[in-house]
């Protein structure tokens, strides 16, 4: 290390250093309820950097429930040029399937490759702590609101292994009603067709993220829904397999 | 009518959750007219007229399949369900018949259930010299009464009732919340959270697991908000994760996209982790060592390429 600080935590990890990255929060918001049909969603400035990560919870949820994060994140550019990019989400919950309610979101960036006028003109000035790199840019700054990371997880998904599993247990009574996740892609996990179209006879599963309140947890969770009834070998069986990374943390 | 008898309120303490689901028992669910059911938090005198006849509170008993109860002696309890309380509460449980405008009212009237709170610890603070280690934790009711366990083994220590008639916890735990440890040592911690619910079983709850090395600990920078009450923006426990780097691009049906990520980036070593966008059956991110291979092998006719991206993460920073 050639310039700044480095600290490291209890655990032996490197809390900061020059390389260091924090998660800065550019924007934050509501998306809003929907239908049964739909997902909503956010745009995204067209002002914003390519390297965002959208993060969401729950909005003012029932926490005698457990809820369901569908969430996908849609970067296209037409043909014509324009560029679209939207964060679609909605939370299903208790027992209802469909993904109807609203969703709390931030939109982040890794806070790095800054210059001063990230941080110019807040209010208090040059509050916190910022850590430069040896070329004058920032690779962290406490001034921006940032996303804590509390947990994470990695996953190869596979045809016989979803991943599915408890994995991050709420710190207090509260926590998970503060607990955001990394909001890209919870959902088409598995499609088995087993007769035509028209008949809808399928299995549809989908990878979501569970805030269960009521056991104060989240778990990576499998939903299943289905058409007509089902027999025999499916027709075909697509699953989304490949690599998944799952976060939690605050926004404060 | 002839009144109905309850052989008391019966809650699963041992859970996570923030509330608990209660079975409201009847040894003999009395005649006539119906039997109806209501919880309050306030404690209601025989004879006292209250709750009122009217109260919308009041609830036609159901078992768990919805539906009422045969009458008089019960063989096997009957118990109403449809009634959680929250932790940390104390509810009254009340029982009547009722025929028009005549009554009858249950015994005992009331039923009570104490519903401990769960713990969480926030925390271990130590003497001068690291060898008394005092465990931080708080409950926000008056029901619950905490006890305490130490230990250098990982093991959750037993804490359930073992016997209905069990009136405070085993011996193992303890009133005092400060512990002889030896510094340098790891310790793990308890709280446990039980209430005295004489004539019924007490409650039992244990909080979760908190380790912590007896030493100076902490090690690590932290920094507040300028918020009242401060709110911590970074912290010694935070997991300090690197969105390393992101690639994009276009694949038409059954196209394929190498990536070397560089950087030491080894999927296999744990410390990293991708991910891959948009949402779809058949976009396939799969990694080898220190390659991604993003594929699209979708069948039937594809109009349009998948513009896919790629999130990499430094999931532990050495």
């Amino acid at each position: 290390m050639t310039y700044g600080i480095r600290v490291e935590n209890d655990s032996g990890y490197t809390q900061i250093d020059q390389t260091t990255q924090g998660f800065q929060v550019l924007a934050t918001g509501t998306v809003a309820a929907s239908n049964a049909y739909t997902i909503n969603y956010v745009t995204i400035p067209s002002s914003y950097p390519d390297d965002i990560l959208v993060v969401a919870k729950p909005n003012n949820p029932n926490t005698n429930l457990n809820y369901r994060l569908f969430a996908r994140y849609q970067d296209l550019t037409f043909s014509n040029g324009t560029r679209q990019r939207r964060a679609y989400m909605n939370f299903a919950y208790g027992t209802v399937v469909a993904a109807t309610q609203a969703a709390d979101y931030a939109i982040i960036q890794r806070c790095s490759l800054f210059d001063d006028s990230v941080i110019s003109g807040q209010t208090p000035p040059n509050y916190g702590l910022n850590v430069y790199r040896s070329d004058s840019t920032l690779s962290f700054t406490t001034e921006h609101p940032t996303f804590r990371v509390q947990a994470a997880r990695h996953h190869n998904v596979t045809s016989t292994d979803s991943g599915a599993t408890v994995w991050y247990t709420g710190v207090d009574a509260t926590d998970m009603q503060n607990i955001y996740a990394l909001a890209m892609s919870y959902g088409a996990y598995r499609y088995k067709v087993y007769g035509p179209y028209n008949d809808r006879q399928y299995i549809s599963s989908s990878r979501l993220g569970q805030w269960d309140f009521p056991n104060n947890r989240f778990a990576t969770k499998i939903q299943t829904v289905s058409g007509s009834e089902l027999s025999g070998t499916p027709l075909e069986d697509s699953f989304w397999e490949g690599h998944r990374t799952e976060l939690l943390g605050y926004i404060v | 009518m002839a009144a109905p008898v309850s052989n008391g309120a019966i809650v699963e303490d041992e859970t996570a959750g923030l509330s608990v689901a209660v079975n409201f028992n009847f040894s003999n669910t009395g005649s006539g007219g119906t039997l109806q059911v209501f919880q309050s938090a306030t404690y209601y005198a025989p004879n006292s007229g209250l709750p009122d006849d009217n109260d919308p509170g009041w609830t036609a008993a159901a078992d768990a399949a919805g539906n009422a109860p045969s009458d008089g002696v019960q063989s096997t309890t009957f118990s109403h369900v449809g009634f959680t309380q929250a932790r940390g509460t104390l509810m009254y449980y009340y029982s009547r018949r009722k025929s028009a405008s005549a009554v009858e009212i249950g015994t005992p009237w009331p039923v009570t259930e104490i519903v401990p709170s769960r713990a969480y610890i926030s925390g271990v603070s130590y003497n001068a010299g690291y060898s008394v280690a005092t465990v931080n934790t708080s409950v926000a009711d008056t029901v619950t009464t905490l006890y305490y366990y130490a230990s250098t083994s990982s093991s959750q220590p037993g804490y359930a009732l073992t016997s209905p008639w069990q009136t405070s916890p085993s011996t193992i735990w303890s009133t005092n919340n400060s512990f002889t440890v030896t510094p340098g040592s790891n310790y793990y911690y308890w709280v446990l959270g039980w209430t005295h619910n004489n004539p019924g079983p007490d409650g039992a709850v244990i909080s979760p697991m908190f380790a912590a090395t007896a030493g100076a600990g902490s090690m690590g920078l932290r920094v507040f908000t300028d918020a009242t009450p401060p709110l911590i923006r970074l912290d010694t426990k935070d997991k300090q994760i690197m969105h390393y780097a992101a690639f994009s691009g276009s694949l038409a049906k059954n196209g394929t996209a190498t990536i070397s990520v560089g950087g030491g980036y080894d999927i296999t070593s744990g410390d990293w982790g991708i991910d891959v966008t948009p949402v779809d059956l058949y976009l396939k991110a799969v990694s080898t060592t220190n390659q991604i291979v993003v594929s699209y092998p979708r069948p039937g006719t594809v109009p349009y390429p998948v513009q896919w991206r790629i999130n990499v993460f430094k999931l532990n920073q050495a």
